[in-house]
């Protein structure tokens, strides 16, 4: 199944996209995404590493399941204000 | 009003909107662009966001400040895109019938925008160079709770 991966400020700068179609296994989770992200770009192991993950704009653990067609997003450290 | 924008925030326009006879108190707070950071000269700062995730959690954000203080109205605006020195960058307004509720609903939705709403500056210096602030500690996994 495909997600639509959604990278932001450092993350974005360090992959040079923010916008990536993944296609991931069934029933895989935030947790697995994760690896699968630092293998297509190796250099964002840091920064995803430190990074929260949202599910359809809303924040979920490392054991949220993926669904075919979602919004994934890496929320590096965020810096508003 | 709760919103990200890319234009210039009319601060005065919010605060003439939160007052009402029933509040005896207003606070605006302004987070503005400064020009040293950590002893450096910053000429601009460019802001990311996840627009509409941003704005989801700055309700939310919002809605919390709510449950523990009395408040009035409440308007929160954060720009994003490019702004030179001296733009504001962030804009909350609270009313509340007292002051300790709406100066301590500003400050606490001030630190929490900092904590959890998806919004990313990158500070561009004076000398040409340019970093994107991740700060340190991570965010807080406390999303959860009223």
């Amino acid at each position: 199944m495909k997600i639509h991966l959604l990278l932001f400020a450092g993350a974005a700068e360090v992959a040079g996209t923010s916008d990536v179609t993944m296609e991931v296994g069934q029933a895989a989770t935030i947790g697995e995404l994760r690896g699968k992200i630092v293998d297509e770009f190796p250099d964002l192991g840091p920064i995803v590493g430190r990074s929260m993950f949202a599910l359809n704009e809303t924040y979920v653990s490392d054991d949220a399941a993926i669904s075919d067609g979602d919004e994934v997003a890496c929320i590096p450290p965020v810096s508003g204000g | 009003m709760i919103k990200l924008t890319k234009d210039t925030i009319d601060y005065h326009q919010l605060v003439e909107e939160a007052r009402g006879n029933a509040f005896g108190a207003v606070v605006l707070f302004l987070g503005t662009v400064r020009e040293m950071s950590e002893g450096r000269r910053v000429d601009a700062l460019d802001y990311d966001a996840y627009p509409p995730m941003a704005e989801k959690e700055l309700r939310g954000v919002v809605d919390e400040a709510r449950q523990r203080w009395p408040l009035g109205e409440v308007s929160v605006i954060h720009r994003y895109g490019h702004l030179d020195l001296g733009d504001i960058a962030v804009a909350v307004v609270t009313a509340s019938a007292h002051r300790a509720e709406a100066f301590a609903g500003a400050q606490w939705i001030m630190e929490t925008i900092k904590e959890r709403v998806p919004i990313w500056k990158r500070e561009n210096w004076s000398d040409g160079s340019a970093r994107w602030v991740h700060p340190q500690s991570a965010p807080t996994n406390d999303h959860d709770h009223p």
